[in-house]
């Protein structure tokens, strides 16, 4: 990194926790804390929630996801504005009119306490994991690449985010997100036109995108069902439905972004921004780990992207294989790269017969190449074999340190911070919110001041700051980063889905003692699919929510309601 | 957090544009249907 690079990265993150903190300085009640007086309007909404949504691992990993496995991964979201309409129409409304701080104080309404603090604490449970795993993501990835202690990078990200979030709250969190989401497009955009610049010359943009074609690097929508594939159209529209109905609709961290819409109609606009939003945005980020992978054909890369496993085996007695191997990968290259131009020649050409003879040989060739490289990271685990075969992580850094200019550098590491922080903040933000209404005030009873209960909700964000920081220096392999954090999430949501579902439409169908019991049952098959099945984890969303229905209306005859639930009703 | 009773007719105010809620909506849904429509084009034309 070079001191315009730094100049940048240190700029663009003190301007975040200053304006953070300088935005938030008259916060003096407990709503505005938590709600930001309910003042925004529906862009910051909905750049804060994109912002919540889109952590480091979205903008590290993504590109990565695509160069290895192509740009399939976009189907996950295809439910996400489906449930945009539908939380538009059911929760938000309701949400206002109810003037819930949490999305579990509605539980109480519908149900009973014990419901609503079982959502609670599965959601304090899900989120301050998640909160670790989004500070530790981009920590490991940029300590890997940059050389960075890891222990330091967490502890920079985890204490800057902290240092705003506590002292502004939601406000805080909402105006920051704002900003972040600019550093994230700028900085994403600079990228995308530093990589097409970055083409050999005789390789157009459209000549890198025919190659990655060829070569099933953009193949974006399946629509076959098959259960053992991850992602399909079906899965996406309906698994990720689920899943962006159970995490837009019933996790605080972005029901506190809506809820602090100054109407019904700023907050509806806000979601659907989101639903108009999402899909481009996350096929634009895959498009450029695509077009990175085409880049790729005609420059040699690494072997393997992860420097520290490298150094780690040519320090090794495996040096010398090491070296054998990364020769007979870099023969493979230089010949898979005249077959990748002779594709290009040939479509030049345009005659139909040559494109696919080029085409058929560049894939052998491609076949070969990969080959050389299974050998070579087999060489490494063999000699380290703790070393995780997947470098995905570090695909899009490795070529933003290496070919990007001077001063670019920084921006994209701005944005992977900005990304990082605005995650992490939506998460400390929300997990205070639930500390202090659902726990400190519903379940422990504690009423104080509007001045003590700022305070409490002050510590409570600095507490699980500190939870988080933690978390993620303790946080260990994780595979492909963005699919931990989905997996994590899928593992809960199923449930609170099914839980809010019942709330929603079932309410005077099932009785509150049938409804808890079915959630503890429908988070124990959950868990139980998750040990000893190989279901693909979007399908633990439907599963999770499907049981804890079924179960609640079969359960609702054996267990009847208490008579205070009876007697109360809901809204 | 006690809570405050609610105003008659919140959650009914018309869209700033576009009309109506359900207009909007379309918006949404058709928006994601040109998508998919348009990933898949773009997927099977450099395959």
């Amino acid at each position: 990194m070079t001191g315009l690079d730094w100049l940048v990265l240190a700029g663009s993150l003190a301007f975040i926790v200053v304006y953070g903190v300088w935005k938030s300085r008259r916060v003096k009640t407990i709503k505005e804390y938590l709600q930001a007086g309910h003042e925004m309007r529906w862009l910051p909404i909905a750049l804060s929630i994109m912002a919540t949504q889109a952590s480091a691992i979205t903008f590290l990993s993504t590109p990565g996801q695509a160069y290895t496995d192509g740009m399939r991964f976009v189907q996950f979201y295809f439910g996400l504005p489906v449930a945009m309409v539908v939380l538009s129409i059911t929760a938000v409304p309701l949400y206002h009119r109810l003037k819930v701080f949490t999305a579990y104080e509605f539980l109480e309404s519908r149900f009973d306490g014990k419901t609503r603090a079982l959502a609670a604490l599965l959601f304090l449970l899900q989120r301050s994991m998640a909160a670790g795993l989004t500070i530790f993501a981009p920590a490991i990835i940029l300590s890997v690449i940059l050389g960075w202690d890891l222990n330091l990078t967490i502890v920079i990200i985890g204490v800057l985010v902290v240092i705003y979030t506590t002292a502004g709250g939601t406000r805080a969190v909402g105006w920051t997100h704002t900003h972040q989401m600019a550093i994230i497009f700028v900085g994403m955009g600079a990228a995308f036109v530093a990589l097409v610049l970055s083409l050999p010359a005789e390789v157009q943009l459209v000549d890198a995108l025919r190659v990655a074609g060829k070569l099933g690097r953009l193949e974006a929508v399946d629509f076959s069902f098959d259960l053992g594939s991850r992602y399909t159209f079906w899965s996406g529209l309906i698994g990720g439905g689920f899943l962006a109905l159970s995490y837009f609709g019933t996790d605080q961290s972005q029901v506190q972004r809506y809820l602090t819409g100054r109407s019904v109609a700023q907050s509806r606009l806000g979601l659907l921004a989101n639903g108009l939003l999402k899909v481009p945005m996350q096929f634009a980020i895959l498009l450029l780990g695509a077009v990175m992978f085409a880049f790729y054909q005609f420059v040699e890369p690494p072997v393997f992207f992860n420097p520290v496993a490298v150094a780690k085996v040519r320090a090794s007695a495996g040096a010398g294989e090491w070296e054998a191997a990364t020769a007979a990968h870099s023969q493979a290259f230089a010949a898979k790269r005249e077959r990748a131009l002779g594709l290009v020649e040939a479509m030049r050409q345009g005659e139909e017969g040559s494109i696919e003879d080029a085409a058929a040989a560049l894939r052998a060739a491609a076949g070969e190449t990969e080959l050389r490289r299974r050998e070579a990271i087999a060489v490494i685990q063999r000699h380290d074999p703790k070393a995780d075969p997947s470098d995905v992580n570090f695909v899009f850094l490795t070529f933003v340190v290496t070919f990007l200019p001077a001063g670019l550098v920084g921006l994209v590491l701005a944005a992977v911070f900005a990304a990082s922080m605005s995650s992490t903040a939506a998460e400390l933000n929300a997990l205070a919110s639930t500390t202090v209404v659902d726990v400190v005030r519903r379940l422990f009873g504690w009423q104080g001041s509007e001045q003590a209960a700022v305070a409490v909700a002050r510590a409570a964000t600095a507490a699980w700051g500190a939870f988080a920081i933690a978390f993620a220096l303790s946080a260990s392999r994780l595979g492909s980063l963005v699919e931990a954090v989905n997996i994590l999430g899928s593992l809960f949501y199923g449930t609170i889905l099914g839980v809010f579902l019942l709330a929603f439409y079932f309410w005077k169908t099932v009785t509150a003692n049938a409804v808890f019991v079915a959630a503890l049952a429908g988070e124990a098959l959950v868990l139980a699919c998750f040990a000893f099945t190989n279901i693909p984890f979007l399908w633990f969303n439907v599963l999770g929510c499907v049981a804890v229905v079924a179960i609640a209306r079969l359960l609702t005859p054996l267990l009847p309601a208490s008579p205070r639930c009876a007697a109360a009703g809901g809204p | 957090m006690s809570r405050q009773p609610a105003l008659p007719g919140q959650g009914e105010e018309n869209p700033p544009a576009g009309g109506s809620w359900p207009r909007l909506y379309a918006v949404v849904l058709g928006t994601l249907l040109a998508l998919v429509v348009l990933f898949y084009l773009f997927s099977r034309g450099f395959a």
